[in-house]
């Protein structure tokens, strides 16, 4: 099931399959942007996964070669950073379809693989991305919103 | 489209503004774009590297449903 899906405060989630998204059935800036608790993205067995209350963002890159059609070569979830992250951790994990990575924000240091986020990384977005035609997945910090 | 190339650093002076498409559009999710940018720089004969060159280019944009 490649897409992505909204997780909302109030327990609902809205989801985003890239079948609906291309029959225009789904869409992420028309569906609500507020109250968001995580985010996920899967794409063929791998799974992404940003938790944390705060302001989300998705994206698809392609690329189109005339003739020869459009190809779709990265993928990404993006979650701006505020004031309070100190930290964020990155788990790794299976679920029922393949390999789950998440990322968590903490405030103070715990167990587990952790990032330091400097002060100047504050409403900057740390972003995971999924490269298709490599089929590797990283995180980093990006200056905006992609 | 025309530029004039410099000497040292092969730079060539293009519009910052290209037009032609004949309307703005909406790509779909995974749709192909038919967008294709050609571009031809003949060189004078005047120069020492005389000749055509032939670009074409690869779009890449970035989507948001």
């Amino acid at each position: 099931m490649n897409g992505w899906t909204k997780f909302y405060a109030d327990s609902t989630s809205y989801m985003g399959r890239d079948i609906d998204v291309y029959r225009g059935h789904a869409s992420w800036r028309k569906s609500s942007l507020d109250n968001l608790v995580q985010v996920t993205l899967e794409h063929e067995g791998i799974l992404l996964s940003i938790e944390g209350p705060g302001e989300y963002w998705q994206s698809d890159d392609f690329e189109s070669i005339f003739p020869g059609g459009t190809k779709l070569i990265r993928r990404r979830i993006q979650r701006k950073i505020e004031p309070s992250n100190r930290f964020y951790r990155v788990d790794s994990s299976g679920y029922e379809r393949g390999v789950k990575h998440s990322v968590s924000f903490q405030s103070n240091t715990s167990l587990g693989l952790l990032f330091p986020i400097r002060p100047q990384d504050v409403g900057k977005w740390l972003t995971l991305e999924y490269d298709v035609v490599k089929a590797k997945w990283h995180h980093k910090i990006t200056q905006g919103r992609l | 489209m025309t530029g004039y190339g410099d000497s040292e650093q092969n730079a060539v002076i293009l519009p910052a503004t290209l037009t032609g498409a004949p309307s703005a559009g909406v790509i779909p999710y995974g749709g192909g774009p038919n967008v294709r940018f050609k571009m031809r720089v003949s060189v004078p004969s005047s120069e020492s590297t005389v000749g055509v060159r032939l670009f074409d280019h690869v779009a890449k944009y970035t989507y948001t449903s």
